[in-house]
């Protein structure tokens, strides 16, 4: 039933992913609260904030691997809590910061397994699952090391095998928490420009966790900013990601400049003494 | 990209398939009383005067059944406790299973009761009373609510082997010389049966556990990648923990109460195994299940012809006969293990 829940309705639910009055604690510490957020079927959206101010727990609550404290979470209009497990993961893929490599698994064998959801009872891939995987790793450019263990790669190639291993999936929502924290320049650009253009051709709804705040800009028509637990601020980055709301969030001063097209550039700005 | 098709599925088990086969066939063959196989299958005379059909049917043959049960499933649920606590030094025991058998079987013979139940004797009536109470509390221990942490599981799983562990010191204390001689001779574990019964007692088990191990390995490769990303794959994490170790500990409880805690083959065989077949669990399950029949049937062989007609306990030759060879491999395939230096 779930398994058919968007192609069976006739129409596509406009929210892909809602939260309502959100509070969640580890233990007696709160880390997020009272937090409502809506995402369209097809948004591009950038969650950013200092270390501890809650993105990686709203993205795992957004992705249906946590429940909520308080309030509720939404997949296309239904509570997560009516989706079998598997059936959500249909629909939404969640790539954390790292994996632990383990037992020599290959990168190819690991992104096959983002099939999971998808497989039957048989122990078997089909040539389907195959063929999606491959295609996942072209996309990622991981391909040439898909015979590699896992326990073989540096930091930035194993994160752009849990990409394709979310690609594979075939999701309809993406969530991704720090995809390019240890990527070079030419990947994280790359890795970007990847989800922005499935995010157009496949309207795939996705939610990036960055620190970067230049590639927000450059990358997110939507930009919701996180301190302490809660939203501060949410729309385009221009409107967002201002000097004031900065160094509000982050206590640093900025500077700022602008691409040739506008998009803002945000460097930096310590005091004199303290530069190299 | 290694996708598992069933081709490539038949082509990497079916070695460990015919080692297994090989070694049915040929070992019921070899002993230390020779066998006129022509007389054991010429079943016109008189089966009860039929002194080669007796060897073969109702000692060998039930003896290398057994053994391939038993085989099987230590090897099987070695690698599945190993996926499951994500811990290369798991074994079938690792979670107190063959110890509470180990004291249900000493504490049988230290009564010494005499009850049969389900045409089984007190002996490995009680060891399997005994593996079953100790999964009962470890699994109580572990539950939470909606988790199953694996953390506890291992910690509790331990813990009661210990506490276990010193009941069965205690015991050993308070019997005397005969009693002491059999729980010894017990824990050494054997496969010396008549006929066919203990094979048909162990059989539904065996098959109830070994379709869950393999239905269950596919989630147990994601698995081994944490909870939480497990969980974003679609997998009931909690179900397939518990179902693991339930079904796992169950078929390790039913060949401990039949054969006694034969040890080091559901460590190495799935180590070995894992050097041929990869880490896919789909694969490396099945291709331990075999391995390990195969494996066992041959020690057993060993165990009971290498010093003419004295036996040597089979527990005590699998692990004189796996731990060098699994030295060997170890040495041969270092970087595979994931030592890059």
């Amino acid at each position: 039933m779930a398994r058919d829940y968007l192609k069976n309705s006739t129409r596509r639910p406009a929210t892909a992913l809602r939260a309502e009055g959100v509070s969640f604690a580890y233990r007696s510490d709160w880390v997020l609260r009272d937090v409502s957020l809506s995402v369209g079927d097809g948004e591009m959206v950038g969650l950013v904030g200092p270390n501890g101010s809650g993105k990686s727990t709203l993205v795992r609550l957004m992705a249906g691997l946590l429940a909520p404290g308080q309030g509720r979470t939404y997949l296309f209009d239904r509570p997560f809590h009516d989706y079998p497990r598997r059936d959500a993961a249909r629909y939404i893929s969640y790539v954390p910061q790292d994996m632990p490599a383990v037992f020599g698994f290959t990168a190819g064998d690991f992104v096959i397994m983002g099939r999971r959801p998808h497989q039957g009872y048989l122990p078997f891939d089909t040539e389907h699952d195959e063929r999606l995987a491959v295609e996942a790793m072209r996309e990622t450019e991981t391909d040439g090391f898909a015979d590699r263990p896992l326990t073989e790669l540096s930091g930035g190639e194993r994160q752009r095998v849990l990409v394709a291993a979310a690609l594979a999936q075939e999701p309809s929502v993406m969530l991704l928490d720090e995809p390019t924290a240890s990527l070079d320049l030419h990947y994280q650009v790359q890795i970007h420009s990847l989800l922005r253009r499935l995010n157009r051709a496949r309207t795939i709804t996705t939610i990036v966790v960055t620190h970067d705040l230049n590639l927000a800009c450059l990358f997110f028509p939507r930009v919701i900013v996180l301190s302490e637990g809660r939203i501060v601020a949410d729309g385009p980055p221009r409107d967002v990601l201002t000097p004031e709301r900065i160094r509000d969030v982050y206590k640093v001063d900025v500077s700022y400049a602008h691409h040739g097209d506008g998009t803002p550039m945000i460097v930096p700005h310590p005091g004199a003494e303290d530069r190299g | 990209m290694k996708a598992l098709s069933p081709a490539r599925f038949a082509a990497t088990v079916t070695p460990f398939a015919l080692f297994f086969l090989g070694a049915l066939a040929i070992c019921p063959l070899v002993g230390a009383v020779p066998l006129d196989l022509s007389r054991a299958l010429d079943f016109s005379a008189d089966r009860a005067a039929n002194a080669d059909y007796q060897l073969l049917f109702v000692l060998r043959l039930p003896r290398a059944l057994l053994a391939a049960l038993t085989g099987s499933a230590l090897a099987m649920a070695g690698a599945a406790f190993q996926a499951l606590l994500r811990n290369p030094l798991a074994e079938p025991y690792t979670l107190g299973v063959s110890s509470g058998g180990a004291l249900g079987a000493v504490l049988a013979i230290k009564l010494g009761l005499d009850i049969t139940f389900a045409g089984l004797s007190s002996v490995p009536l009680f060891s399997f009373a005994g593996s079953l109470s100790a999964m009962g509390v470890i699994y109580l221990l572990a539950r939470g609510r909606g988790r199953f942490p694996t953390s506890v599981l291992l910690l509790s799983g331990v813990t009661i082997s210990f506490f276990f562990a010193s009941m069965i010191l205690f015991i050993h204390y308070i019997a005397d010389f005969t009693e002491n001689q059999q729980m010894i001779r017990w824990m050494m574990g054997g496969l010396d049966i008549v006929g066919f019964s203990a094979v048909m007692q162990v059989l539904p088990l065996w098959i109830v556990g070994a379709l869950a191990v393999l239905y269950l390995a596919r989630d147990l490769n994601v698995l081994s990648f944490g909870d939480v990303y497990a969980s974003s794959k679609g997998i009931d994490v909690p179900r397939t923990q518990k179902g693991t170790f339930i079904f796992a500990s169950m078929m390790t409880g039913a060949v401990v109460s039949a054969a006694g805690p034969i040890g080091f083959v559901g460590l190495i065989v799935p180590h070995a195994l894992r050097f041929f077949t990869g880490p896919d669990l789909r694969v490396l399950a099945p291709a331990s299940a075999l391995a390990g029949a195969g494996f066992l049937i041959l020690c057993d062989t060993a165990a009971r012809t290498i010093l003419g007609s004295v036996e040597i306990p089979v527990g005590v030759l699998t692990a004189m006969l796996g731990g060098p060879f699994f030295l060997f491999l170890l040495m041969r395939h270092k970087r595979r293990l994931g030592a890059t230096d």
